[in-house]
């Protein structure tokens, strides 16, 4: 009985002690709460509402075209201080040459052999200037000719020009061939013949020519031009060329110098840049309102695009970023004018642009990383809830079973509220069971049968304990030191006193009693008896 | 419950992932841009750029694929740059996706196993297509990793104009120019009737020996270089007379620009030379006069087999990655299928390479307008018809061998020249054995 007692007030302190109902439901409700947030989430990530990639995109491109601009500006800023230099240098060997000859500009005229043999003494210089350049090639030409008989003379100009053989990298080099220039002065100077070559600079293909010989102004500076992007004659490549004045000793222009850069060599030295958008291209080109001439301009290293120098591609300036529009292809990026001055007179820009499908990629990436944190975000969170929902509902009903139980049987579910209802409902079971708990025939019999056995004699009643706990007929003798005969004796005693008929019909009593928890009222009625 | 929670879960799931979907959109659509080192053309603008530009805007852009051109030079050049790259020399280029060249190329890379091996992307059946001994010359230690795109030989190209001039004085005969005797005879009396003026320049002496040599019987090469038997003695009289009266070029260089400048008018270069010849020579005071340009068949030595060096390089592809190796492979595969092949290398002066190239070939002769070009074909015909084409071996050492061989030769016959010049003719039958002997000193083996 103490036992019992102190099983049950066991359970009751548990219950008591176990977590409340309230906070296990708090917590299932904040993970519900942050599963709709999440599920938000996910429907702004999908949006694109939460990736600024438009912006960090704007200010990529921004710092791009900065570079840009800036290699462009250094660029063509070094090339013309060069431009000058060489300039001057033609500039004062052909007066030295010819005063120490005693001669005119003009007697170059007509006279192959006296240009074949400057240009073999300006070839050096030429050369060196070439090769102290970041360009693909230089020149000079000046404004006479070997034979003024010919119908082509009006335009054709003495001059050497010469190129790199076979460029591959950003670093000029290789083969120096001799594009225009004597045959004699090219063979005096170790140099190959161009495939195309010629011995004298056809004017009319230079655009700008006849601005810097009609120039007339002071410092050199002010007189240097770029042309646009020009196809050299018979060959594969395309160049632009930075166009000196080149004056003599009283300040008149005698021909025109300046440095290549070939369209070849000029997107080798300005390869693509690699970023997470993309490859983004480099472009120097003449502008026109807001249209780039992609036709006249020079492209650097176009990799991973179908890029080319044709035609036309329309600007439509945005508040990140610019798009830009060339053959159905749209790019994005920046845009800014550079100084420089075309020979055609249009604005020069340094251009930074990667094609829009790497933006749209790099977009869709950043959208497709927060849609799968928010959607993985979302899910955790569900299987939380579920989760939590399962251990909240489990001890809920594990609790109801266990209240339907035998109090005896009944473990604490750990939630305080249900333990403590548990155990409330079993006190209430309790008290309402000697009216409610069993139908009334069997109550009407349970009693009966103990109010019978307050008839037992204590020795009937140890034997009938000892039947009550499991024991047989057959163990009885063993256990009181009796003989069997003597129990048989008893047997008949307590069944004729507790009404039964056998042994077996004992046991279903005893069952019943049991299930019923009255089995100790049967056991003991004789000592409650005896105690009162 | 438990099938309620399964509804809701599967309904998450496939809102998220539709989500996903949306979230990705358009997929990435990267061109993969290949570059490649040609010699189609030179500096000279080529029909080879033209067809790049035309796989650009179809094939390619539809497989997302873009060729784009970084070099045109000669194989000589490209020699130079690959192996820079392959030794990653300091300032050296990357090595491109694709190059052209000969086998001394590959043979001389420190690893050959850098080019991709064609039986890896191409069928036996693709690969059977093309001509076996084109492709047999493009297997190097059993791997095929030179394709061939076209292929050319030699040929004797002759300013027709200038030499009716001469022929008209001297009565020499176009017909004088069928043997090296015959042509070297010719040289002499040009330059005699010039004043000194040169009448022929060889693109390649190294060749010119070889195959000469080969054609008289015997073994040009020997294990450490050079035979040096009697039938270079036999080649090396008429060509070193030749260049000691003045009649041969001795200048560095390719043989057309001296044929451009007038300093020549005739010379024996690869088919594909046909590219850089103009038909308009230049002189000095800056006139220039339209000139006809034939071609006739390779000069022979009287007695010698018809030999004649097949020349041609072919195409290497470096190894990359499987989607860069793809896309050159798409690109070759384009370039060298029949019809648009013989198109290719009828523009250049080259042969087809594949089987089915050469039935289209005599239609495509017959479309040509350009008499330069129509004249060359009818040559390389009878060359097909009456000769043998001679391959060069596979040796480490060839590059080293040629470029030693021309450089010696033009130094030492100028020298010899030079001596000539200062004592006459009396001295040539001595002249002709020392130089014979300098140039063995000098060579060395």
């Amino acid at each position: 009985m103490l036992l019992y007692l102190n099983r049950r007030w066991g359970k009751i302190d548990a219950a008591a002690r176990g977590r409340s109902i309230g906070s296990r439901l708090a917590l299932c409700w904040l993970c519900m709460v942050l599963a709709v947030l999440s599920a938000a989430l996910l429907l702004l990530s999908a949006t694109g509402v939460l990736s600024h990639t438009a912006s960090q995109f704007g200010e990529t491109a921004a710092l791009q075209q900065k570079n840009t601009a800036a290699i462009f500006t250094a660029q063509m800023d070094v090339l013309t201080a060069q431009g000058i230099e060489l300039s001057n240098t033609v500039s004062g060997e052909v007066e030295s040459f010819l005063a120490g000859r005693g001669l005119s500009f003009d007697a170059l005229n007509d006279n192959p052999e006296l240009i074949a043999e400057l240009e073999d003494m300006l070839i050096p210089a030429l050369k060196s200037a070439m090769e102290g350049s970041t360009c693909s090639g230089a020149y000079f030409c000046l404004d006479a000719t070997a034979n003024k008989s010919l119908s082509t003379s009006e335009t054709s100009r003495a001059g050497v020009y010469l190129r790199y053989s076979g460029l591959r990298s950003a670093h000029p080099g290789g083969t120096v061939t001799c594009f225009r220039g004597t045959v004699d002065a090219a063979r005096r100077n170790g140099l190959q013949l161009h495939n195309r070559w010629n011995p004298e600079l056809n004017t009319s293909l230079i655009p700008g020519y006849r601005q810097v010989m009609a120039w007339d102004g002071d410092r050199l500076s002010g007189g240097c031009l770029w042309t646009e992007r020009i196809p050299l004659l018979d060959t594969w490549e395309s160049v632009t060329l930075l166009c000196v004045p080149v004056r003599d000793g009283a300040g008149n222009v005698r021909g025109v110098c300046g440095m290549e850069l070939s369209d070849l060599y000029f997107s080798l030295s300005h390869s693509t840049v690699s970023d997470s958008y993309g490859s983004f291209i480099m472009l120097l080109a003449p502008m026109n309102g807001d249209t780039l001439l992609l036709d006249k301009a020079m492209l650097g290293s176009t990799e991973g695009t179908d890029l080319s120098a044709s035609g036309e591609m329309r600007i439509q300036s945005g508040r990140d970023y610019d798009t830009f529009t060339w053959n159905d292809t749209t790019y994005l990026g920046k845009y800014q004018i550079v100084p420089g001055r075309l020979a055609d007179g249009h604005p020069l820009a340094a251009v930074t642009l990667v094609p829009e499908s790497g933006y749209r990629h790099q977009v869709q990436t950043a959208r497709l990383g927060w849609t799968l944190g928010s959607l993985g975000f979302l899910i955790g969170m569900l299987v939380l809830a579920a989760a939590l929902s399962r251990r909240f509902a489990m001890p809920i009903a594990q609790g109801l079973e266990a209240a339907k139980s035998c109090e005896h049987d009944w473990q604490p579910t750990g939630i305080r509220e249900i333990d403590e209802l548990t155990v409330y409902f079993h006190s209430r079971l309790r008290e309402s069971r000697p009216e409610d708990a069993l139908p009334r025939q069997v109550e009407s019999l349970v009693s009966e049968l103990i109010d019978r056995s307050k008839g037992l004699t204590s020795s009937e009643r140890i034997i009938l304990r000892y039947y009550a706990e499991g024991y047989t007929v057959k163990d009885i003798p063993g256990l009181l030191f009796i003989s069997m005969g003597t129990v048989k004796g008893h047997n008949s005693h307590i069944y004729s006193k507790l009404g039964v008929d056998s042994y077996d019909a004992l046991k279903s009593y005893l069952d019943v009693l049991r299930r019923c928890g009255r089995l100790e009222e049967l056991l003991q009625s004789g000592k409650q008896r005896s105690y009162v | 419950m438990k099938k309620r929670i399964s509804v809701l879960a599967a309904v998450v799931l496939a809102v998220g992932f539709a989500l996903c979907l949306a979230a990705c959109g358009e997929t990435k659509d990267d061109t993969v841009t290949v570059t490649l080192w040609h010699v189609y053309g030179g500096e000279v603008n080529s029909n080879m750029n033209a067809l790049v530009d035309e796989f650009n805007n179809t094939v390619g852009r539809e497989q997302g694929v873009r060729v784009r051109v970084d070099s045109v030079s000669n194989s000589g050049v490209i020699h130079e740059s690959v192996l820079a790259a392959a030794y990653k020399e300091p300032g050296a280029p990357e090595l491109p996706d694709i190059f052209v060249s000969y086998p001394k190329t590959v043979l001389a890379l420190p690893d050959d196993d850098i080019l991709v091996d064609y039986r890896d992307y191409f069928t036996a059946g693709e690969l059977n297509a093309y001509i076996p001994e084109f492709v047999e010359e493009g297997t190097v230690d059993g791997r095929p990793v030179i394709l061939p795109l076209a292929k050319s030989t030699e040929i004797l190209f002759v300013n027709k104009t200038a030499f009716d001039r001469f022929a008209a004085d001297t009565g020499a005969s176009l017909d004088e120019l069928a043997t090296w005797e015959g042509l070297y005879a010719v040289a002499e009396r040009y330059a005699e009737w010039s004043g000194g003026k040169s009448f022929f320049a060889h693109d390649y002496h190294f060749n010119y020996f070889q195959v000469g040599v080969e054609s008289l019987g015997e073994s040009f090469f020997d294990e450490d270089g050079l035979a040096f038997g009697p039938g270079f003695t036999y080649a090396w009289k008429p060509y070193a007379e030749a260049a000691l009266t003045g009649g041969l070029w001795l200048g560095s260089g390719y043989a057309t620009e001296p044929l451009r400048t007038g300093d020549v008018i005739a010379s024996v270069a690869s088919s594909a030379s046909v590219l850089y010849y103009s038909d308009v020579v230049t002189y000095k005071d800056n006139s220039s006069e339209k000139v006809e340009i034939i071609s006739l068949p390779c000069p022979i030595f009287e007695g010698g087999e018809r030999l004649v060096m097949q020349r041609g390089v072919g195409a290497c592809t470096v190894k990359s990655t499987p989607e860069r190796e793809k896309a050159c492979m798409i690109f070759l595969k384009w370039l060298t299928e029949p019809e648009r092949n013989v198109d290719f290398v009828t523009s250049l002066g080259y042969m087809p390479v594949t089987k089915e190239g050469f039935d289209y070939l005599p239609a495509a002769i017959e479309t040509l307008t350009d008499p330069m070009y129509a004249s060359l074909y009818e040559a390389f015909l009878r060359t097909r018809q009456d000769y043998t084409f001679y391959v060069p071996p596979q040796r480490e050492d060839y590059l080293s061998l040629e470029t030693r061989f021309e450089k010696t030769a033009r130094l030492r016959l100028t020298a010899g020249r030079v001596q000539y010049s200062e004592q006459g003719a009396d001295v040539t039958d001595e002249l002709l054995h020392t130089t014979l002997d300098e140039f063995k000193r000098s060579y060395g083996n």
